[in-house]
């Protein structure tokens, strides 16, 4: 048992000990809290007011809706969230042949990885299912005994989406185990399953708009397919011991079938991700060239595409921004285009679309971790004959082609789909490489400043260092003040001379970000 | 080939490397040889231009690798201790990565893969992604790609852990063969016995210093070298 609780420990060192306060000294620990605190700060406002104003919107008779959406809601990122994190956590992870060749069971081991990952789950719930209980709790003055329900519910709540999302991982990791191109398939069947996780969730904005016997309809299908759902709800909702009881129970159920197959699994699906792929029958074949900054490049966009925490981390956001424009040309493109209009004769489309491609670079830093993610390769890469700034550029390569390509094709579905004026797009597209040129240079600043070279998964690289978290509010902060920056100023410049000035704000920024990188950025890199 | 003057490096209060001189001549095989933590990575680290240091000047090939590193590292490869790769890559496409890094002409680079991967019996397992690989066969995979530029300056740290038999003669072989050529190569291993058949030149390092120094059969007189580098490190 003592084996298994230092596992935990290890465990969850690894998870969150990453961003180590305790360590560090003087600015850097007042950044580092500062990092922490202000995003998780401002996650639960933003859940709080999300859920106070659910509760302000729906009708008087038709609030038990809120808790409906909110637990459906919550179930659907937990899943999404425990999905994204079980390979490299539960199954692919660094370090499965020297923790299985060690004195300690196989048991210890999973219960470590399980455990871990379970808080991780808890973690993420407290900023998605703590508020709207309390909210509800508030709202309808609801007694002790609610929260204390409440409180059995959170417990509970994160076991079934954790089991599904490791259950859907373990899916797309025995498909791609053997295939050649496993890191392509594995790529797509992710990025179709979040695709299809966030259609499910558009679906609920319908949920908003019923009335009280369409939303007791909807209690009815809840109650067929989501059956847990529905207990969890009426636990809450009605405060019914009997519901609450159920929950428990199946979650209890679904958990243990899922310990059951992990058990039996876990061993065979760790030893295949491990397992590189082997050609049949190789030959030998003359070898093109390339040149050194081609070679760099090609070697960081095989990097991208060859890790899917990373790819679809920084893909997911920008892609769904093409998958709603095409949704939006099948269902009620003409109030789109209404609203467009609209928009167009009072000046502000081409302001809007400018924020949404700029929103859109600063969510896909692909900078933000790339060199976290040389990880102990970064001794190699410093023994090469390559200049420092060419290794910077070949990574700001990769993000100003991806985002570059997405933007564009965005504003070519923009001019086709909904006919934005050739001239607006021509406008668009250079914003849109000035944006990525800009988030690319800031990412790699970010990443300098807060690197994590020493991690055993990519996904505490690429999901839970602060460079990330950083560069991506820091990106979103600098797009929300340009933009508000009009907002305040609209009456004395136009939008041609405000974008004009901030693009030139824009480049001086980039070469003032450069200069740092080829000068101290490059004396950090050395010491990494 | 290889000069290391008053070179010295600091991590914090700790004096890991402590103003050491070193010289390896042209076509010299030279053996760095100490107890873990003596200081051998960091002075590798610091020739192939990884670590910035404190005090001192290294010159390749009459260069200095602070301030001249991309043309240093041109003339030289380094094979680390623990081979580290970009593991999405297969073997092919990480030695054609490195022959782009080092701008190693087409016919050259397909002559010198065929050739090494022949050598180390890896021709067949080069179409395979690395993740594949067993330890042996990545540092076999590290040697070619290092090899594949024909580098005038060999720099390896412990290069025969995990290499079987027949690839540690076959590197033996190579490191000679370049070193015929007018190369050099300076290394680093616990194998004593390797350095006392293999070395022209010695340097035993203890606790950042250089306490011994010369040809091998001035190093080690009448004595093994392992009695002579015991004798070293246990005396205080």
């Amino acid at each position: 048992m003592t084996k298994t609780f230092m596992l935990i420990k290890i465990e969850l060192l690894n998870l969150f000990g990453n961003n180590n306060f305790a360590r560090k000294r003087g600015g850097k620990k007042a950044i580092s809290i500062f990092s922490f605190l202000v995003p998780a700060g401002l996650m639960l406002y933003i859940s709080l007011l999300y859920s106070f104003l659910l509760m302000d919107t729906l009708p008087v008779d038709s609030k038990f809706v809120m808790p409906i959406l909110m637990t459906i809601l919550s179930f659907i990122l937990l899943i999404s969230l425990s999905f994204y994190n079980a390979t490299g956590h539960l199954f692919g992870f660094k370090g499965f042949d020297l923790l299985m060749s060690l004195p300690i069971s196989k048991v210890s081991v999973m219960i470590s990885k399980l455990v871990a990952f379970l808080l991780m789950d808890y973690f993420f719930a407290i900023f998605l299912v703590m508020p709207y209980i309390i909210v509800y709790g508030i709202k309808m003055a609801q007694p002790f005994l609610y929260y204390l329900f409440g409180l059995v519910a959170f417990i509970f709540l994160p076991l079934i989406p954790m089991a599904i999302a490791s259950v859907l991982a373990l899916v797309i990791n025995g498909i791609t185990g053997n295939f050649r191109y496993k890191a392509l398939l594995r790529n797509i069947l992710t990025l179709l399953m979040i695709g299809a996780i966030l259609f499910g969730s558009m679906q609920m904005q319908s949920l908003l708009l019923m009335d009280v016997s369409s939303a007791t309809a909807l209690m009815n299908s809840i109650k067929t397919y989501l059956l847990p759902v529905y207990y969890f709800i009426q636990a809450l909702v009605s405060l019914d011991v009997f519901s609450l009881l159920m929950f428990v129970l199946i979650s209890i159920v679904v958990f243990t079938l899922f310990i059951v197959l992990f058990t039996k699994l876990f061993t065979k699906i760790n030893m295949n991700l491990n397992k590189g792929y082997k050609v049949k029958n190789f030959k030998l074949k003359n070898e093109g060239s390339s040149s050194r900054l081609m070679a760099m490049f090609i070697l960081q966009i095989k990097r991208y595409f060859g890790s899917t925490v990373y790819l679809v981390n920084t893909i997911v956001g920008p892609l769904l921004l093409i998958v709603f424009i095409i949704i939006g040309a099948f269902s009620g493109i003409d109030e789109i285009k209404l609203y467009m209009s609209t928009f167009d004769q009072n000046g502000m489309l081409l302001p809007l679309l400018t924020v949404a491609i700029l929103f859109i670079s600063s969510m896909c830093v692909i900078t933000a971790c790339s060199i976290s993610l040389e990880g102990k390769n970064i001794d190699m890469l410093k023994s090469f004959p390559v200049p420092i700034p060419e290794i910077f550029i070949s990574k700001i390569m990769v993000q100003v082609l991806i985002n570059g390509l997405i933007c564009i094709l965005t504003i070519i579905l923009g001019v086709l789909i909904y006919g934005i004026s050739v001239t607006n797009a021509l406008f668009l597209i250079l914003i849109s490489i000035v944006g990525s040129v800009f988030y690319a240079v800031f990412g790699l600043v970010i990443n300098l400043l807060f690197p994590k070279m020493n991690w055993d998964s990519e996904t505490i690289a690429v999901k839970q260092s602060m460079s990330v978290i950083v560069a991506m509010f820091g990106g979103m902060i600098f797009t929300g003040v340009q933009a508000y920056g009009y907002i305040l100023l609209n009456n004395s410049f136009s939008f041609g001379l405000y974008a004009g000035l901030m693009i030139l704000l824009d480049l001086i920024l980039i070469i003032g970000m450069w200069y740092y990188l080829i000068t101290i950025g490059a004396r950090k890199f050395k010491r990494l | 080939m290889l000069q290391i003057k008053n070179y010295k490096k600091c991590y914090g209060d700790k004096v890991a490397v402590d103003g050491i001189y070193l010289d390896v001549e042209p076509g010299e095989i030279f053996g760095f040889i100490g107890h873990n933590g003596a200081g051998k990575t960091t002075t590798i680290k610091g020739v192939v231009g990884i670590l910035d240091f404190d005090d001192g000047e290294i010159l390749i090939d009459g260069k200095s690798i602070t301030t001249d590193a991309i043309a240093c590292k041109k003339e030289m490869a380094y094979i680390p201790d623990n081979s580290e790769f970009y593991e999405v890559l297969t073997g092919i496409k990480y030695i054609n990565f490195i022959s782009d890094i080092y701008e190693v002409p087409k016919e050259k680079r397909n002559e010198l893969i065929k050739k090494y991967s022949d050598i180390f019996e890896m021709t067949d397992n080069l179409g395979d992604t690395i993740s594949s690989y067993s330890r042996g066969m990545k540092q076999k995979l590290a040697v070619i790609a290092a090899l594949v530029h024909e580098p005038k300056l060999l720099v390896l740290d412990e290069p025969f852990v995990g290499l079987d038999p027949k690839a540690t003669h076959s590197l033996k072989m190579i490191m000679h063969e370049i070193c015929d050529k007018g190369g050099s190569i300076f290394f680093s291993t616990h194998v004593l016995e390797v350095v006392e058949k293999l070395c022209d030149h010695i340097a035993i390092i203890k606790e950042g210093k250089i306490v011994a120094t010369g040809t091998t059969e001035e190093v080690m007189g009448k004595k093994s070298l392992e009695e002579v580098f015991l004798e070293l490190i246990d005396h205080d």
